[in-house]
């Protein structure tokens, strides 16, 4: 195993992001914690709006104009020294570096994201030209060299191919190639495979597993599917509404979810042995908007194990296991939540 | 090594293919070169000087030895239309640019960076567009002195804003899509962004506003020196030809003397026009690859050919 400590290739301590919107500022990510060791796979799941993608933004310095990250260290270990990521200036000559650089990102809708007015190769090229002082033809190579070994068929004609002439499956292929080509440590992705069908899915997931083994790339994948969480990650965070409620290696957190969060999350994971005439689980009620919660905990709401000490202050994580942490404090002294009776205690 | 050349050379001959099957632009780009060349060769054409007087053969009408006849003075009018030609061209064209130019700088800038700059910038193209133009050329042109270079001058500073307008709106919505956001993950800088990634997208709209900037300029400088304020009269241009019609004989005993120097004026901008539509159809990235191969026999056949 990693040496969890030691060798952290990014660590966000007690991130803030707030956003204002007209008058209001709006607290979207609230005391967000992550650590991911070098080369190991983490993957923060959620509903949408829980601070998913924020989170990423956040990490990259690339918040929307009304965002900010109000306090919190993002520290990422850049060549054996560690930079705080949230001090540099954002567009400022080392962020941009970073980016693209040492930090890539893949994106989930992939036509959108590639510039419909330059060939797919150039694109890739452009990204290399701007990180290593290279030469045109040598980067040339190197992206066909590339595109071959992400499984894109003819890659010296794909080179000067226009993104619309790609399928799904294949500008996705593109992207991971853009983010991949300057070997940098640390790789995003946000929801790479939400707009692709099942068997591309995996396709996609066994490719970025594999640059994570044979390259020892470290990733964060952002999604809301739980069963490529399973499949892929080492570590998962689950977020709701701007907090990371549960965090632990994936086999704990899955198999012995104990955030009632986490639980219902699981519990609403259809399974093709199911039953169809048993409903499908739901999480009862609606997120919240984050101008709602104030106090106290932000599932308190939704919770079936809620009692009134949930509403009344914040709640603070707690360690159930080696490495796994859930923020509850219905959990008795062994880590387990109370049997329900009933629903009696819902509201 | 081939292989590399012979995709971009495809990628050109695609384009060049594209453009030949597209009727109006051909048609177009015929009538264009067609005037630009004798313009070129203007004296060799007429065989005469432009500014060569000939008092005993004032105003004849067109003939084998003048074909477009011959003004008061005696001139060969088609050597002062073709020569005439070369000052219009020149003040379109590069009016053109530099008003598309500034207006496409600003417009990219303002854009994208939207905010302050976009404020600022924004006012002041409705503070040049809500002035009567011509007046603000007026004061300009009393401001600068006349002269084929000011007229130019004039014409961009007053007329940057359609291009400028045109540009912002399309950044307004490039800078939403997620390339964008993707671009700027990629480390790139925001000039960089801004006019490597980002205009190339606008590019069918500039050229097309390129070209009717063209033919809006040059109708313009002939408004302009008709009414003694564009280029001095002693160079011949198809403004100051015109600037003949001022007086009612001409008008309808000299019809030579004003009927060719506005059909040239009008020729000039139906091609442009043509060769603006047929650009907007060829560049557009996103149409490169489709096949417009039956276009000429629509074009020539039209609504009858296809009904059968």
């Amino acid at each position: 195993m990693i040496d969890a400590t030691k060798d952290l290739i990014l660590d966000l301590k007690n991130v803030n992001v707030k956003f204002k919107v007209e008058d209001d500022t709006l607290h979207i990510l609230r005391d967000v914690s992550l650590s991911v060791p070098r080369g190991s796979f983490l993957c923060v799941v959620g509903e949408s709006g829980c601070g998913k993608s924020v989170t990423a933004q956040a990490i990259v310095q690339l918040l929307p104009d009304n965002g900010q990250i109000s306090s919190g260290e993002i520290l990422f270990s850049e060549d054996n020294q560690v930079v705080a990521l949230n001090e540099l200036e954002k567009f400022g000559k080392q962020m941009r570096d970073i980016r693209g650089g040492k930090i890539g990102m893949i994106f989930q809708d992939t036509l959108s994201s590639l510039n419909p007015a330059h060939k797919v190769g150039r694109q890739v090229a452009e990204s290399l030209l701007q990180h290593f002082p290279i030469s045109k033809e040598e980067a040339r190579t190197r992206v066909i060299e590339l595109f071959r070994k992400l499984g894109i068929p003819d890659p010296e004609r794909r080179y000067d191919a226009y993104p619309h002439e790609f399928s799904g499956g294949m500008r996705q292929r593109v992207m991971i190639a853009i983010a991949t080509i300057c070997e940098p440590d640390l790789v995003i992705a946000d929801e790479p495979t939400t707009a692709l069908d099942v068997t591309i899915q995996a396709q996609i997931m066994s490719l970025l597993k594999e640059l994570q083994k044979t390259a020892g790339k470290s990733f964060i994948l952002i999604t809301h599917n739980m069963a490529l969480v399973s499949e892929v990650a080492d570590h998962v965070a689950v977020m709701y509404l701007g907090r990371v409620v549960e965090y632990g290696a994936v086999d704990k957190v899955l198999r012995d979810p104990r955030h009632p969060y986490t639980k219902a999350l699981m519990a609403s994971v259809p399974t093709l042995d199911a039953d169809k005439d048993v409903e499908l689980q739901t999480v009862d009620g609606q997120t919240p908007s984050p101008a709602e919660v104030t106090v106290g905990c932000e599932f308190a709401g939704r919770c079936p194990y809620v009692i009134n000490a949930c509403k009344e202050k914040t709640i603070e994580m707690t360690q159930v296991g080696p490495g796994h942490d859930v923020r509850c404090i219905r959990l008795d002294s062994n880590g387990k939540l109370p049997v329900l009776t009933g629903g009696a205690s819902h509201e | 090594m081939s292989k590399k050349n012979h995709d971009q050379q495809s990628t050109t001959q695609i384009f060049i293919s594209n453009f030949l099957h597209n009727p109006s632009g051909v048609i177009g780009l015929i009538i264009i070169s067609t005037l630009m060349i004798s313009a070129i060769f203007a004296v060799q054409i007429s065989g005469v000087e432009p500014d060569y007087i000939d008092p005993i053969n004032s105003r004849l009408g067109p003939s084998w030895d003048h074909l477009m006849g011959t003004d008061q003075l005696g001139r060969d009018m088609l050597s002062r239309i073709l020569s005439g030609a070369r000052q219009s061209i020149y003040i379109g064209v590069l009016a053109s640019f530099l008003a598309n130019l500034i207006g496409t700088v600003l417009g990219a800038i303002a854009g994208y960076l939207g905010g302050k700059i976009d404020t600022v910038v924004m006012r002041v193209s409705e503070l040049v567009m809500t002035f009567p133009q011509l007046i603000l050329v007026l004061i300009f042109v009393s401001l600068l002195g006349q002269g084929i270079n000011n007229v130019i001058i004039v014409f961009a500073l007053t007329g940057w804003m359609t291009t400028f307008r045109l540009v912002r709106g399309e950044f307004f919505s490039l800078r939403e899509e997620a390339f964008v956001e993707a671009d700027r993950a990629f480390g790139f800088s925001k000039p960089r962004i801004i006019f490597k990634h980002l205009l190339p997208n606008t590019m069918s709209p500039i050229v097309v506003a390129f070209t009717v900037n063209i033919a809006i300029f040059i109708i313009a400088e002939a408004g302009l020196s008709f009414l003694g304020l564009g280029v001095p009269v002693t160079t011949p241009t198809w403004g100051n030809l015109l600037t003949a019609a001022q007086n009612p004989v001409v008008v309808n005993e000299y019809w030579w003397l004003w009927v060719f120097p506005a059909l040239s004026i009008a020729t000039f901008v139906l091609g442009v026009n043509f060769v603006g539509d047929g650009l907007r159809d060829v560049l557009d990235p996103r149409h490169k690859s489709l096949i417009t191969k039956n276009k000429w026999k629509k074009f020539l056949v039209g609504r009858f050919g296809s009904k059968k």
